[in-house]
């Protein structure tokens, strides 16, 4: 799947992925040297500063540094969003990969009514990791 | 990722006249190519090539040497998938939306996620050029939410640079 774009559509047509994929390793790499596991490293996220309240998002820096450190559980605990989002974007990489190289459309259009349902398992997933008894589930507020 | 094709207006082919299979469009003057786009697919289908180097419908040579996409006539004839009716769908920005929701976290990314939701319904139902309108609004979403991301960054290293 990976491999030299044909020269007719050149190095330009794959540079949105190569972009993206460098940044994708510099934030790793970033992570990898500054743990954002340590209070303060990076600061708190505006949800929490402001409103006190985790956001979907909320853990997904920590999760990362877990990750890049191959504790996954511990990645699992700080935001169990996170790694199931890595994993999507990192399919949906691949396969915008093939269709830039190849110069294709998708293939596959995912139907409305599941991309609906993301948005509210999202939105619902914000909520409830603010319920307190669901909190040390959810995390990243139980997570000491 | 510094070139972009100038984006697309509402008076574009693609969008006021949905294009159906048979309807080779012309493909414009190739002087006026500027690239790929940045985020998506050359719609291959149907739609006015945006650049030289996009494939010509239907798998003929634009000239420029390069073999059909095998991918063509491979779209495994399910009703499912209107491409071959319709063009290739226009760009959902689902990734982005995903990214910017549970990595940065904003509802901005929300929005778009929704949008990106209408332009695969839109497209699927048929509605070719309600789901370009949507596909617009998912990436201006997109944009937003990586600019107020992108501004909290800056915010955050300037408090920790400045004690």
């Amino acid at each position: 799947m990976i491999g030299r774009a044909p020269a007719a559509r050149g190095l330009r047509a794959v540079l949105p992925a190569l972009g993206v994929a460098a940044l994708a390793v510099a934030v790793v790499a970033v992570l990898a040297v500054r743990d954002p596991r340590i209070a303060g490293s990076y600061g708190v996220c505006p949800s929490v500063a402001l409103f006190g309240l985790a956001c979907p998002g909320c853990g997904s820096l920590r999760a990362i540094g877990a990750l890049t450190r191959g504790e996954v559980f511990e990645a699992w605990a700080y935001n169990p969003a996170a790694l199931p989002a890595l994993l999507t974007l990192g399919v949906m990489w691949l396969f915008w990969w093939r269709r830039l190289v190849t110069g294709t459309g998708a293939r596959f259009v995912a139907p409305g009514w599941v991309l609906y349902l993301l948005a509210g398992l999202i939105v619902g997933y914000a909520v409830l990791r603010n319920v307190p008894a669901l909190t040390p589930l959810l995390g990243p507020l139980g997570v000491p | 990722m510094t070139d972009r094709i100038p984006p697309r207006e509402p008076g574009d082919d693609d969008a006021v006249r949905p294009p159906y299979y048979g309807v080779p469009p012309a493909p414009r003057d190739a002087s006026d190519a500027a690239g790929p786009p940045l985020y998506g697919t050359p719609p291959p289908y149907g739609t006015p090539p945006v650049g030289g180097a996009t494939p010509s419908p239907y798998g003929t040579s634009a000239g420029n040497g390069m073999p059909p996409p095998p991918s063509f006539g491979g779209f495994s004839g399910s009703m499912a998938n209107p491409a071959a009716r319709y063009g290739a769908p226009p760009p959902s920005y689902l990734a982005w939306a995903i990214a910017a929701t549970l990595l940065c976290c904003l509802p901005a990314g929300i929005v778009s996620i929704v949008y990106a939701a209408q332009v695969n319904s839109k497209y699927l139902a048929g509605d070719y050029a309600g789901a370009l309108a949507a596909s617009r609004l998912a990436k201006g979403w997109a944009i937003a939410s990586t600019a107020v991301g992108a501004l909290v960054v800056v915010f955050y290293v300037v408090v920790a640079l400045s004690g």
